[in-house]
């Protein structure tokens, strides 16, 4: 298997760029008809989730230097390793199809009705594919480019939606305690939790001991951006009408103009569709490489052909268009999962390593 | 060589398939919808207008000798606004465009009779305009698409541009569509939306007027503000920060003040649970004419002018909320968003029953109007009005 080596900055930008396109996907309409104004500090409460997860994962990466997660979980946990990384793998191709199946159906529904959304899931598979089959130095590249046309197309949404902002709308703060808030912190914290696959990509780090830090700068970053978008929303139509959309930075973005120019929404197509093709190439990549390493294959390649199949057909599988399934799968099913896979099961993996270490080292 | 060629293959397919041409509509289809209007027709049902744009050619292709007239209207009803659009497009055989939309125009009938039932459209459909400016016609919205006589060719956009302001600001009270649409479902903030309505008629064009506002109780229109009422409505909800007024300020002596810097203070406060909504209202005064000479430069006189302006702005803004909470039970200014916000607890129990509330509010306004020097004469004085040359 190749082995790429990427730095920290492309690492940062790995990671903020698959934080700013996993919060696009769900967590909108989860977070901001439920938890309101509010809605800030179920995003904390997400990023800390997060940064949790990542300080098991760097301590466990420095412990099995040059191993990724699906190599030292096999260690650690013997057989029942590889029932745990089936799942893992199993949880990385469901969060490539959910992702795919969000993004198609956005596209499809907000500016493209006519395409069919199979289109949308043929040139994005197509397109992360082989960026996957390339190795992640190539999407670590992309990302650097990408992550910087982020940062800059959201610099002059923010300036153009000024205008358009009422700060009064995002009072009274916490108005029905904090209970609401702390729990909406499922929703970022299941999608944030995604970037597990930092575990996969610790391998490949040139410095990996900065990684905790460069990840926890990138998902501070990613999701402060994020953040504030959806405060935008709120603050310009009120929580009353951005709960009630499917996606309200969008609308924020359809109701601003930028100086003379109207429809700057395209910009936020650029974000969705840019930062879609890193998150999805990524897990992608992590969920062949893994696959590989499961089955101690000397390539990827294949399984990129294997799982590229599958995914291609996300958006027409049975149910996707079923508004009360896919309203229980996005509110329940997947975020309890998601997040008993990244924190329970990566707690079980750095309980087991933290408990062998000390026994081998007491003997 | 033929897998890196494979390869070439597919990634031109890929910028082909990309450059989104699977949705594209031929500009030739495509006809551009510049206001939409609703009404209710005699059989209560609901009559759908379009104002479509007929661009005219440019003049190096012959556009300079086309008698096209600019803008063509197509009606159709329907149980609802989609299917009236169906029916027109059938009619004028283009696909429609709504990105571009600038006005919605609601006739007084259907707006009164209420419009919880159609709104979903504008909810729902994707591709239209969250900016277009609202407008309630006291005629039908038929008629004054067809017959209003405005400097552009286009009407609508003769609307637009005197509603929205250079700072991309809402001028004039005007309201957007993602507002309406949003205050139609809030009792704490409730819409209050420009009128339009014809002031006098040339053959068969009508000049139009914008100005008074229509308030609302829900999605349900509740009545008309006068033009002074309309004004001071636009300042307390923040749709407006500028104004020009007259004050009696003896038997006849009349001055003209152009207002500016506007700003509102609003409170709320319960007093033995009693809640009262505290006014401040500051603001720069720009003596434009007189009926009579002014010394500006006597302190007396100065005072006596802000004093009597104080007086009227106070008395207007009073009158102006007893009408709008006592007449219309409507919170056009959004007071019901100030007592969320200072009281969450207590809105709570009073949200349900805000519409009653309004009545028993206790106002205290006070209003704070500075003189500022303006216009070309020295020394602030204005000797003679240009009326009595």
């Amino acid at each position: 298997m190749i082995k790429n080596k990427i730095s920290n900055g492309q690492f940062f930008f790995i990671i903020f760029v698959a934080i700013a396109s996993l919060t696009f996907f769900s967590v909108p309409s989860q977070l901001v008809g439920k938890v309101k104004q509010d809605l800030w500090f179920s995003m904390v409460l997400g990023t800390l989730i997060d940064v949790y997860v990542a300080s098991l994962l760097y301590w466990l990466g420095l412990k099995y230097r040059e191993q990724s997660l699906i190599q030292y979980t096999n260690e650690i946990m013997g057989f029942l390793g590889r029932v745990i990384n089936v799942i893992y793998l199993i949880f990385f191709l469901g969060a490539i199809i959910t992702s795919m199946w969000i993004f198609c159906d956005f596209l499809s529904r907000s500016f493209m009705p006519e395409t069919p959304r199979i289109v949308f899931s043929i040139t994005m598979t197509i397109c992360a594919g082989f960026a996957a089959g390339k190795g992640i130095e190539t999407i670590a590249r992309l990302s650097q480019i990408i992550g910087v046309l982020i940062l800059l197309t959201s610099l002059i949404l923010f300036a153009s939606a000024l205008p358009y902002v009422h700060i009064g709308l995002l009072f009274p703060q916490f108005e029905n305690g904090f209970l609401p808030s702390t729990l909406g912190a499922i929703y970022p914290g299941s999608w944030f939790g995604i970037c597990v696959i930092m575990g996969m990509l610790m391998p490949h780090m040139k410095a990996p001991k900065k990684t905790l830090k460069v990840k926890v700068s990138a998902v501070i970053l990613g999701s402060f951006i994020m953040t504030l978008f959806l405060l935008y929303s709120i603050a310009t139509m009120g929580s009353n009408m951005a709960g009630q959309f499917e996606n309200p930075i969008y609308i924020l973005t359809r109701i601003s103009h930028f100086i003379i120019f109207e429809r700057i929404e395209v910009l936020l197509l650029l974000i969705f569709i840019s930062g879609s093709f890193i998150t999805i190439s990524t897990l992608f990549y992590s969920v062949t490489v893994g696959t590989a390493q499961l089955f101690k294959n000397r390539t990827h390649t294949i399984w990129v052909y294997i799982f590229g199949s599958i995914i291609i057909f996300s958006p027409v599988f049975p149910y996707s268009q079923n508004s009360y399934i896919v309203e229980e799968y996005l509110s329940h099913w997947f975020p309890y999962v998601a997040l008993s896979i990244e924190g329970g099961l990566t707690t079980l993996i750095f309980l087991v390593a933290l408990i062998k270490t000390s026994v081998k080292n007491k003997s | 060589m033929v897998i890196r060629y494979l390869k070439c293959i597919v990634a031109a397919s890929m910028i082909m398939m990309i450059s989104g041409c699977w949705s594209q509509i031929n500009f030739d289809q495509l006809t551009v919808v510049s206001a939409i209007g609703l009404d209710l027709d005699e059989d209560q049902k609901l009559q759908v207008s379009l104002q479509l744009v007929n661009p005219t050619l440019p003049v190096a292709a012959g556009g300079a000798t086309q008698q096209r007239r600019a803008v063509a209207i197509y009606t159709a009803t329907g149980h609802t606004i989609h299917e009236a659009i169906e029916i027109i497009k059938k009619q004028s055989k283009k696909n429609l465009f709504f990105s571009q939309t600038r006005a919605i125009l609601i006739s007084e009938k259907l707006a009164k009779n209420g419009l919880s039932n159609i709104v979903d459209y504008f909810w729902r459909e994707p591709n239209q305009n969250f900016n277009s400016w609202v407008l309630i016609s006291n005629s039908t919205a038929k008629d004054a698409l067809s017959r209003s006589k405005e400097l552009l060719a286009v009407s609508s956009d003769e609307w637009k541009a005197y509603l929205k302001d250079k700072t991309n600001n809402t001028a004039r009270g005007g309201i957007e569509l993602y507002q309406f649409l949003s205050r139609l479902n809030q009792s704490s903030y409730e819409a209050a939306v420009p009128g339009i309505s014809p002031f006098a008629s040339e053959s068969k064009q009508i000049i139009m007027e914008i100005g008074k506002l229509a308030v609302f109780n829900g999605d349900k229109m509740s009545g008309w503000l006068s033009l002074d009422e309309s004004r001071i409505v636009n300042w307390l909800s923040r749709s407006s920060k500028t104004g020009v007024i007259q004050v009696k300020i003896k038997n006849d002596e009349f001055i003209d003040f152009d207002l500016t810097n506007i700003h509102i203070k609003t409170t709320a406060q319960f007093k033995n649970n009693q809640l009262v909504m505290s006014i401040l209202m500051k603001c720069d005064a720009h003596i434009k004419t007189s009926t009579e000479a002014l010394d500006l430069a006597s302190q007396q006189v100065s005072h006596t002018i802000e004093t009597k302006l104080n007086q009227y702005l106070n008395t207007g803004i009073k009158h102006t909320l007893h009408k709008t909470f006592d007449t219309y039970q409507s919170d056009a200014v959004g007071f019901g968003d100030v007592v969320h916000r200072t009281y969450p607890e207590k809105w709570k129990s009073i949200e349900a029953n805000w519409g009653a509330t309004l009545k028993t509010i206790e106002l205290a306004v006070d209003t704070d109007v500075r003189l500022v020097k303006s216009g070309l004469l020295i020394n602030r004085s204005i000797k003679k009005d240009d009326k009595d040359d």
